[in-house]
């Protein structure tokens, strides 16, 4: 950190965070490890929020509705260019993934801090995605790295090559929009083109492609870093299988029953493909894991909200090395130093029911954190607080670590019930619940798990 | 008849061209007031209130300017977006000639790199007051100046 902090000629002293909430601080607590100010962006909703008092500087850009504020690039653009940042974080979500507001950054003579825009449009591609990870030896879903053509019988063809069931999936698709399930040949012809129409509404892209569909694999990611010299490491996997309509809920790191010598295998892959493409800063390789088989689905090109279990896992300040490579400094760590210790878990809090997932903003009238050895909280929220009703409802994300799974579920339980928030609805009844649950307690647990305890209990 | 010398009347009016402070005015009033029957009339307007109370046939007024009826109504000049502002156009005059603007009348910039963003007055009215300086980093909707409505 030293040679960061006095590092001669910085190509910039001040980074501009182009988002919201618990990960605006978190960037921020990195840009303070580094020296570098930083200037925090809010929208009209936000603009009372605490958090923005903590940066050097804090500027409205726009009303509340996110396509007019976190979401509108010119604005964002204009806000980089009044506040003399040379840097911009974007987080995730909003325009994290973004190449066109990425390419525009880089226009503009301002460092983003992430990826090239060229890595960020091929990954949001997913047939490309696909095709350059094929070619880079990363394993995939069984299924071509080309796009559906318009022909419903050599479409049949390759479905019955992959074999029943199989997925439709849009190419600019993602968060689990825009796929279908088919398990036979007479679902197929009104399954390619609701996809398609939906593809093209959605996301202005009607291409398709097609996969062979896992009946109950797990999500299981690695976590890579790269700087601008050619140095590329993976940091470790973790599990995030624990999903309601597609969206994680927790997340633990490692992922637990992935022998050792498979996920290496994988992440050396990972790496090289990395390489291979000129990749910048870091990334996730999302896989489907069934039957002890890899199988890549997409790259996420920007940090990710459970950042932190790798990080309590592999000892790496992720976001600080983000910044370390945004400056042009090689990566300090090596893929012979890293290794993964203990285990970590991490829960996202969100201002919703825990069973109808229905939002709850509002005031914050009471706010007890857990706290102690081996627990850490990202939040932006306090007691007083108004949680605005205009963007997601993670208000926090509690994280624990310990020498093994079973001593950070405990430590988990504990946290989880000294951590109080009065005044408006969360979803920690339902964490409670997770981590009472003897399935998921067991390991492994495969994406349908959550939804199908929902029903369970719905239907009871 | 008694009853009509006991009803007291109260009429309020905005706008008069009588002069109330003038006798051929008053006594004209009074007059009417004792052909209705009517003790007494309270008359109020912006600049006065004036009551004219008719008792043992000699009318007694009572005049008195009239309170402000309304606190001053002051309305923010809001930036149109984030960027440095400037009081004036940088290619003009420095002094504003008139601190009275009307609706819609260009009363600041807000300036990003070769941008200059026009903030107008939401209403007519005074310029009271200018909440930033020149050169002030301003976000989107931020105050800048406080106008006093006409």
């Amino acid at each position: 950190m030293a040679s960061a902090f006095h590092q001669p000629q910085r190509p910039f002293d001040r980074v501009l965070i182009a988002n919201r909430g618990e990960i605006a601080l978190r960037i921020q607590r990195a840009c303070k490890e580094f020296g570098l100010r930083t200037v925090m962006i809010c929208s009209e909703a936000d603009r009372d929020a605490p958090y923005g008092a903590t940066g050097d500087e804090f500027i409205c850009i726009g009303p509340s509705a996110p396509g007019r504020s976190y979401l509108n690039q010119s604005a964002m653009l204009l806000a980089l260019r009044a506040s003399g940042a040379g840097a911009v974080h974007p987080g995730y979500g909003f325009l994290s993934e973004n190449a066109d507001f990425a390419e525009a950054v880089e226009q503009a003579g301002i460092v983003f801090i992430g990826p090239p825009a060229s890595a960020i449009r091929i990954m949001g591609d997913k047939i490309a995605a696909k095709r350059a990870m094929m070619e880079a030896g990363v394993p995939c879903v069984p299924g071509p790295d080309t796009a559906l053509g318009e022909d419903m019988v050599e479409i049949a063809d390759v479905a019955a090559q992959i074999g029943y069931p199989v997925i439709i999936k849009a190419a600019g698709g993602g968060g689990g929009r825009g796929m279908r399930i088919v398990r036979d040949e007479t679902m197929l012809s009104d399954a390619v083109s609701v996809t398609r129409e939906e593809a093209r509404r959605a996301f202005g892209n009607p291409e398709l492609y097609m996969e062979k569909f896992l009946e109950k694999p797990r999500h299981v990611e690695i976590q890579v870093l790269c700087d601008n010299f050619g140095n590329a490491v993976w940091l470790g996997h973790r599990d995030c299988s624990m999903q309601r309509r597609h969206q994680k809920v927790v997340e633990e790191a490692p992922s637990p029953n992935i022998p050792d010598d498979i996920a290496a295998a994988v992440g050396a892959r990972c790496v090289a493909a990395c390489q291979r493409i000129g990749y910048r800063g870091v990334g996730t390789f999302e896989f489907l894991y069934e039957n002890g088989e890899f199988y890549f689905i997409e790259m996420n090109t920007r940090l990710q909200v459970e950042h932190p279990v790798t990080e309590m896992t592999s000892g790496v300040d992720i976001v600080c090395e983000q910044l370390r490579v945004a400056l042009g400094l090689p990566l300090q760590i090596s893929q012979s130093t890293l290794q993964s210790h203990g285990h970590a878990f991490e829960c996202r809090i969100n201002a919703e029911d825990p069973y109808t997932f229905a939002g709850s903003p509002g005031k914050i009238t009471g706010l007890v954190l857990p706290s102690g050895d081996g627990v850490r909280v990202d939040t932006h929220i306090e007691a007083g607080y108004t949680v605005p009703p205009h963007y997601d409802s993670l208000i926090a994300k509690l994280i624990v670590h310990a020498a093994t799974r079973e001593e950070a579920i405990i430590r988990m339980r504990t946290a989880l019930s000294a951590f109080k928030i009065e005044g408006i609805t969360t979803n920690i009844a339902l964490h409670q619940a997770i981590f009472a649950d003897e399935a998921f307690c067991a390991g492994g647990a495969d994406i349908h798990q959550l939804e199908t305890w929902l029903s369970k209990r719905s239907a009871s | 008849m008694a009853e009509q010398a006991e009803r007291i009347m109260t009429r309020r009016k905005r706008q008069t061209v009588l002069d109330f402070s003038a006798p051929e005015v008053l006594a004209m009033l009074s007059g009417w007031l004792e052909q209705a029957g009517v003790h007494a009339i309270e008359i109020e307007r912006e600049d006065q209130t004036i009551k004219i109370a008719v008792e043992n046939g000699a009318p007694q007024v009572f005049q008195q300017p009239a309170a402000r009826s309304k606190a001053a109504s002051f309305v923010e000049v809001k930036a149109p977006f984030v960027g440095h502002f400037l009081p004036h156009h940088p290619a003009r005059d420095s002094t504003r000639n008139s601190t009275s603007v009307d609706e819609g009348d260009i009363v600041g910039f807000v300036k990003v790199g070769p941008l200059l963003l026009g903030a107008a007055a939401p209403k007519g009215g005074i310029v009271r007051e200018t909440l930033v300086s020149s050169g002030d980093l301003v976000g989107y909707a931020d105050a800048l100046l406080m106008i006093e409505q006409k």
